[in-house]
């Protein structure tokens, strides 16, 4: 058992909270040069909390309005509506400089290490750069901070003078990270950080993400679309469906009792890599609808099993199931007495996972041997 | 029954016991690498009649450059195959004039993309471009093309089919599209479906829809299917057999549960220690240290080499050829396996 072993159980209900969110509201669009004037309403009153170094997920499909809601508590797009304190702080009253100085302890890492780091600049400079701005290290010190920051993500320090173009996927995300982790945030948010990695790299950032996160103490928003990875990584997840959280809950209740019909076709959507698992998915019909116009009443009615006359004129409020689990659905006692889901519990094949430990414990051997490969 | 279905009724008649599709020890090349380098090597696949072949990897394991020389579709003169055969049903595609393939393709074997975008054309209508086809391959009118191309569309579930022929591709959803093509590619009852990344851009939700189409429409026609992915999941979903490649190399191949229950290459255990799962947490994932060669950097010796914990001096001299293992059609290229008795062996 590794250190990551240990944190993940579920965290203590009495942690502060970090961040807080309250009503947020953000709008796109309403272009009238071509004639149109629905705007988007990407979220649409959300409130979240996270707890000081918990990771929290966000989970939901494209359009959802996952990272657009990531964004605004971040403050890096200004929300129309609501609230966001971190630390207590509101972040909304802050000017742009106080909010530069706050950008020390809030970080973001993207899904795309292509886009997100500068191609002219060397990796140097790009760590460099936060470590200086936010006073961290000056002059000659700043190069032993960047040296360090590279052996945190498992690159050596002579990667300080390439340049991105002359990394892998899998390497260019570690730089992305270290130059996010250089200014010691206390809140890291991950826009899909590993999606656009191959498996076996995912696999990589995400045990170094939470090896950091252990070791660094900080508090990880994990924003992504892949059920497993935020099954895998995260404490408590928040299910978002068209700018709104539908469900909300700690990750083990949520995977195994989801409430919202929405969760429950989401979880029954995801493949599982086992052939014995196979089964026939009690398929979600159609496409979600456009943002722009949003059903009424719930707006998940259009697609669910479950709808009723109600479910299209009244919109459900969240209501609390117990402590730290809320639901907006207006039938989920009703749905979950008839045990519309039972989930598939499914474990790997006895040899599959001894061949696992083998495999895992080669690498650990081998690695502290000094046979270890550069990522 | 209309002319297209008795057409197509009277090609199905082929015999079970041939594959539809049979690569064997195909070699592949890039102009622009190094003499020696193939970024597909010795690649050997077979699918039979109504099954599905998953060929499953990372990015530039040739998983794709592979499905795109069965197609005749490679391009030229970047890449050419310098060894090997590709028959389908008995025929050797590679002999083939590039008429003879156009003849072939969009009819007999067809190809899906994981982005319908770039397959559709879109400044037609999605009835024109299915019509097209039908036309094309089946010497029939346009009326019969139209109304194949509506009945296709009901088969792919596209709701309203008969006014979605007149619809162009951006007015319909990622989904929606996916079907048009899927309606495009079977509308002549193909006997081969290559399907490349089909369900990778879709949502979940989206990809389940699809994934259960495939699987309905390969029951109801006998269509042979080869599907390639890198999503551990949806092979494990429709696959019957399963071919895992590493660059450029197929380094395991056998029955789906036999590649699930019973991985056996060191680089299939690291696929599968990668993934999360959806059940409780099972510890720290196993992931592959490193990343994928480049092909200038491809080994003559066991490529996997530079990235596996129970690497020996014979992986980085000497190619493990893909040998049987005990009964069926399990093979895996690696001297090692099974890893679990190396331990007790003296290295």
């Amino acid at each position: 058992m590794t250190k990551a072993d240990t944190a993940p159980e579920q965290s203590p209900p009495l942690r502060p909270h970090i961040l807080e969110a309250e009503g947020i509201v953000k709008q796109f669009g309403s272009s009238r040069l071509f004639g149109r004037s629905d705007p988007v309403r990407a979220v649409d009153g959300v409130s979240l909390q996270v707890r000081k170094g918990e990771r929290l997920a966000i989970v939901g499909e494209s359009g959802c309005g996952k990272s657009t809601l990531g964004r605004c508590l971040l403050r890096l797009i200004e929300a129309d509506a609501g609230s966001v304190r971190f630390e207590g702080v509101d972040l909304m009253a802050l000017d742009d400089k106080a909010m530069r100085q706050r950008r020390k302890a809030l970080q973001i890492v993207f899904q795309d290490p292509y886009a997100s780091l500068n191609p002219r600049h060397t990796v140097a400079t790009l760590i460099g750069e936060p470590i200086r701005f936010h006073g961290i290290a000056k002059g000659r010190d700043v190069a032993d901070h960047v040296a360090r920051m590279l052996g945190l993500v498992g690159l050596p320090a002579a990667y300080a003078s390439r340049y991105p173009h002359e990394f892998s996927g899998g390497q260019r995300q570690r730089i992305a990270i270290a130059r996010a982790l250089a200014s010691g945030p206390r809140l890291l948010v991950g826009d899909e950080p590993v999606s656009a990695l191959d498996v076996s790299i995912q696999a990589q950032i995400i045990n170094l993400l939470e090896d950091l996160g252990s070791e660094l103490g900080f508090t990880l928003v994990l924003i992504a679309h892949n059920l497993a990875v935020i099954r895998h990584v995260s404490e408590r997840v928040a299910v978002m469906y068209l700018g709104e959280i539908v469900e909300f809950a700690p990750a083990d209740a949520l995977f195994e009792t989801p409430l919202h019909p929405y969760t429950q076709a989401l979880i029954a959507s995801a493949p599982i890599a086992d052939p014995a698992a196979r089964r026939q998915h009690a398929l979600l019909e159609g496409d979600p609808p456009s943002p722009s116009r949003p059903p009424s009443g719930c707006r998940f009615h259009t697609r669910c099993a479950h709808a009723r006359a109600r479910c299209s004129s009244e919109r459900p409020v969240s209501e609390t199931v117990e402590e730290g689990r809320s639901v907006s659905c207006h039938f989920w006692r009703e749905i979950a007495a008839a045990g519309a889901s039972a989930p598939l519990a499914f474990t790997p094949s006895i040899q599959r996972q001894q061949r696992i430990a083998v495999f895992a414990d080669a690498l650990r051997q081998s690695s502290s041997q000094g046979g270890s490969i550069t990522p | 029954m209309g002319v297209v279905e008795r057409q197509v009724a009277d090609r199905r008649d082929v015999s079970a016991t041939v594959p539809v599709l049979d690569v064997s020890d195909l070699a592949i090349r890039f102009a622009a690498h190094p003499p020696g380098i193939h970024v597909a090597d010795g690649v050997s696949l077979s699918v039979g009649p109504g099954k599905t072949l998953c060929v499953v990897g990372e990015s530039g394991c040739g998983k794709s450059i592979v499905s795109l020389a069965v197609m005749g579709l490679l391009p030229k003169p970047a890449a050419t195959v310098t060894a090997g055969a590709v028959r389908f049903e008995g025929r050797d595609l590679l002999a083939l004039s590039e008429h003879a393939l156009a003849d072939l393709r969009g009819d007999r074997m067809a190809m899906i993309f994981q982005e319908p975008m770039t397959a559709l054309n879109p400044a037609f209508t999605i009835g024109d471009q299915i019509a097209e086809s039908v036309v094309r391959h089946r010497n029939c009118s346009q009326a019969q093309g139209r109304a194949r191309a509506r009945d296709m569309l009901e088969r792919v579930r596209i709701p309203a089919a008969a006014t979605r022929l007149d619809a162009y591709p951006h007015e319909m959803s990622g989904g929606m599209r996916q079907r048009a093509m899927i309606a495009m590619a079977l509308a002549n009852d193909p006997t081969l479906l290559i399907a490349d990344e089909p369900t990778t851009a879709l949502d979940v939700t989206i990809q389940a829809q699809i994934l259960a189409l495939i699987r309905q429409l390969q029951t109801e026609s006998g269509t042979a299917v080869v599907l390639v992915t890198h999503d551990l999941g949806v092979v494990a979903e429709v696959a019957d057999e399963v071919a895992v490649m590493y660059a450029g190399r197929v380094v395991e191949r056998g029955p789906v549960a036999d590649i699930f229950d019973d991985p056996q290459h060191p680089y299939t255990i690291g696929l599968l220690g990668s993934m999360p799962g959806l059940g409780k947490r099972l510890g720290r994932l196993a992931a592959i240290p490193g990343s994928v060669p480049p092909p200038e950097a491809f080994s003559s010796a066991c490529r996997f080499a530079s990235r596996c914990p129970f690497v020996t001096a014979r992986c980085t001299s000497e190619r493990p050829p893909l040998r049987a293992l005990g009964v069926g059609n399990h093979r895996v290229a690696c001297f090692e396996a099974p890893v679990e008795t190396i331990s007790g062996r003296v290295r």
